[in-house]
């Protein structure tokens, strides 16, 4: 992307970099509504709804209430919510195939591990896999998690701390 | 229970491997968002209102046309009835009615209102109608006080002169002093309003009264005595040139001069009676008040104590009008605050719950 975004009025809020933020958080966005919604085209579609929202709300942007990430995934997760409350569309996620032939064992070993807990993230329920994603595949720290969640950071610990352990077990099960 | 952003060893293995393969977006779809967003998500063409009432303009402009003509003949209509004076003639400073102008109110242009609904039948003289007539005849009076300041007393005085002369009336009596006036006008009566409307320029009006007596009755009863009175005279005129003895022409020459003598009283009875129809009373007080207004054709002298007065009147008027607006806004946005945190509190438990539900 070669422009920079400007938000819609010439005096943005302080701290926020629209251009960057959405070039760090584009993939990470994605990341996480997809594995919320189970639909690559929900997800698109969500995505870009959130950036766009996030767009126009730029002058709405407070730092005092969290980083421009927290922000972001906010408005991204009141989207997500909104589809899944439409209910238009069913899951279609289709996982990826582990190309362990051209790897080495090891790669191919972890590579199957990796699928292996991509599987049972999809079997788990949407809050699990919300705070899952939110960690790990948006890299928000406890502090942001709570400020996306809306709840304490202590609090987001625990429903995380819960999530993974039934992550383990769905994995541990599958194996 | 863990510290926050730590996870056992067996758990943390897991974030890594769900590091290590996020999923990832299609590089098309990717590409037309970087798109999208370099050109700051352009909003899709809005559908213009009119395009809307599209179908429905064939309809519209004829819709609108009438009710323009309605609203400038119904604002027409409004400024014919509000000027009064339009159709009245200009007899001005005539005190004594004559016959004649009687004659030209009862055709229904300058006289008291005319209506068509039939009147009880009165004592003397019947009803309105038993002599092919059914107007009506009405005593106007109206009363009006108004305040001047001491020392425009005398040009308004002058003021209230001017007026009944212009609208063709005329000063009964009058009374002037440094302290005020009192004023008895006779005013046409199809004139009054605009009277009124030209005396209170001159003053502030402490007090304006109206009022009417219909004396129809009289006025009937007064033209029936008038004619049967006629009526007498004439078959006295013929019993006169019948008359074939000295005896006879001077005893019907004496009825006929008691008969003449009455219909004089008669017809001045009438006429009074019509004039108290065509002229209205109206009394004019003036009051001598240090506050009171200037009058209208002042020589131009706003002193700086007016324009404080003024300028005082007007704050007081815009803070009035500021204080009706905030007690219509207040409570407008105190209950559109509650809607919005209710509707937002309710957005919130409605996704939360379609989270859990998925």
């Amino acid at each position: 992307m070669s422009a920079t975004l400007e938000p819609p009025t010439s005096a943005g809020p302080a701290g926020l970099d629209f251009d960057a933020l959405y070039r760090d958080a584009r993939d990470d966005v994605y990341a996480y509504v997809v594995t919320l919604l189970h639909s690559r085209a929900a997800a698109e579609d969500v995505t870009a709804q959130a950036f766009e929202r996030a767009f126009r709300k730029a002058r709405s942007y407070n730092p005092g209430k969290g980083g421009p990430r927290a922000w972001l995934f906010g408005i991204a997760r009141n989207a997500a919510l909104d589809e899944l409350r439409r209910g238009k569309r069913v899951a279609t996620l289709v996982a990826e195939p582990v190309d362990a032939a051209a790897a080495t064992d090891e790669a191919a070993e972890r590579a199957l591990e990796r699928a292996a807990v991509r599987d049972a993230l999809a079997g788990l329920p949407p809050r699990d896999r919300e705070v899952i994603a939110l960690k790990f595949h948006a890299g928000l720290d406890n502090a942001e998690l709570a400020a996306v969640l809306g709840v304490s950071v202590s609090n987001a610990g625990t429903q995380l701390h819960r999530a993974m352990t039934k992550l383990r077990k769905a994995v541990d099960d599958r194996s | 229970m863990t510290a926050p952003d730590t996870l056992p060893p067996e758990l943390a293995e897991l974030g890594e491997l769900l590091r290590e393969d996020p999923p990832r977006p299609d590089a098309k779809w990717a590409r037309e968002l970087d798109s999208r967003a370099a050109a700051g998500f352009p909003r899709p063409p809005r559908r213009s209102p009119w395009a809307v009432l599209k179908p429905a303009r064939r309809f519209l402009v004829p819709a609108v046309s009438f009710a323009c003509v309605a609203l400038l003949v119904v604002g027409l209509s409004t400024a014919d009835l509000s000027s009064d004076d339009s159709g009245g003639s200009s007899s001005a400073g005539g005190a004594a009615v004559s016959e004649s102008s009687q004659g030209s109110e009862s055709s229904g242009d300058t006289a008291a209102p005319a209506s068509r609904r039939p009147l009880s039948a009165d004592s003397a003289g019947g009803s309105p109608g038993s002599d092919g007539r059914d107007r009506r005849y009405q005593v106007r009076n109206a009363q009006l006080t108004l305040a001047v300041r001491p020392r425009d007393v005398e040009k308004t005085a002058a003021g209230v002169l001017r007026v009944a002369d212009v609208r063709g009336g005329f000063v009964a009596s009058s009374t002037v002093s440094d302290e005020g006036g009192t004023f008895e006008l006779r005013i046409p009566t199809a004139r009054l309003n605009g009277a009124l409307a030209d005396l209170s320029k001159l003053g502030k009006v402490r007090s304006r009264t109206q009022s009417s007596e219909d004396i129809t009755a009289e006025s009937v009863s007064a033209r029936g005595r008038l004619r049967e009175a006629q009526r007498e005279r004439e078959g006295l005129l013929r019993a006169l040139a019948n008359a074939t003895t000295l005896n006879e022409t001077e005893s019907v020459k004496a009825r006929l001069r008691t008969v003449n003598d009455r219909i004089a009283t008669l017809r001045a009875a009438a006429r009074r009676v019509a004039n108290r129809a065509a002229y209205a009373n109206v009394s004019v007080e003036l009051v001598s008040e240090r506050s009171g207004a200037a009058p209208v054709g002042d020589d131009g002298r706003w002193t700086p104590g007016d324009a404080l007065r003024d300028a005082v009147r007007v704050l007081e008027v815009a803070a009035g009008i500021a204080l009706i607006v905030l007690a219509l806004l207040l409570p407008l946005a105190l209950l559109g605050g509650v809607g919005a945190l209710a509707a937002r509190g309710l957005g919130h438990r409605r996704r939360e719950r379609a989270l859990d539900m998925a």
